[in-house]
């Protein structure tokens, strides 16, 4: 069973260069583990231009083909003139659902939306792209 | 707030010293550094920094800063008296010392609040605080 989810990945900076926007797309297979959605072109069944949130740069937007089982990480991250990064990391599954999202505060990732047996691909997620998090709220941590 | 081992330690000194005795004395060779120090925690304008004696000008004192607390306990024990809460004999025989417990007590609040952000300062480096590495959007 196969299913269509849009997605969208952005690198772009303001005029200034001071604020940077970043959107990326990722795709969790069993076999695969975590893998970038640029490595898997012919999974791409569209691509169009979409509109950068800063004027400097561009962005893309794909839909892209899952698999039954398959996850879609779609994060967003914007960097402010502080150099203080905030964003959110959603996970869609393989029918496009909203299954789980996180927000990425002052390097703190907190559970937004969602049930936290999701929560261990925003792990995988964070570790693989070594995002630096100082304490997380994701719903799965042992008391 | 990146804080120097030096920075720490006075930092540290200062909490110490403020939690005994509502105040920081130090000698002038160290006058720059704390200075220095209180800008950078942004502690300026919640202190007071001068010389504990003006026959000593090589001790300075930091202690809470306040704008004409003798002025603002007398109306506030005036105030109490107007309204009837202190009898007329208790008024004028422990105004004086109604006023001093007054400002021990304002002091007291005001080096609470100081030592509680001084030790927030140091909790933040401790616990590694905003010295998480930061993220770079380019290299994701």
């Amino acid at each position: 069973m196969q299913s269509v989810i849009e997605a969208v990945e952005e690198k772009s900076r303001s005029r200034t260069g001071k604020h940077v926007a970043r959107r990326l797309v990722y795709i969790y297979s069993r076999d695969k583990g975590l893998i970038p959605l640029s490595k898997e072109p012919d999974r791409i069944t569209r691509r169009e231009d979409a509109e950068p949130t800063y004027k400097e740069g561009e962005a893309e937007k794909y839909l892209v083909k899952l698999e039954h089982g398959e996850f879609l990480i779609q994060a967003r991250f914007v960097k402010n003139f502080l150099g203080k990064v905030v964003g959110e990391i959603s996970v869609y599954n393989y029918k496009g659902e909203l299954v789980y999202r996180a927000k990425y505060r002052d390097g703190e990732l907190r559970r937004s939306i969602g049930n936290p047996v999701y929560a261990w691909i925003i792990r995988l997620f964070v570790e693989k792209l070594r995002i630096p998090v100082k304490k997380t709220r994701l719903g799965d941590e042992k008391h | 707030m990146k804080l120097e081992d030096w920075e720490r330690e006075l930092l540290e000194r200062m909490i110490k010293a403020f939690k005994h005795y509502n105040c920081f004395i130090y000698e002038k060779e160290e006058h720059d550094k704390v200075r220095k120090l209180l800008g950078k925690t942004g502690l300026m304008g919640k202190v007071w920094i001068g010389y504990v004696d003006p026959r000593y000008p090589h001790i300075y004192i930091v202690k809470p800063k306040f704008h004409d607390l003798e002025r603002e306990c007398l109306m506030e024990i005036e105030n109490l008296f107007h309204k009837g809460s202190i009898r007329k004999e208790d008024y004028a025989k422990m105004k004086d010392e109604m006023i001093k417990q007054c400002i021990n007590h304002y002091t007291y609040e005001r080096s609470r609040e100081i030592i509680l952000i001084m030790e927030k300062i140091l909790e933040e480096k401790n616990n590694g605080g905003r010295s998480i590495p930061e993220l770079s959007l380019e290299d994701l």
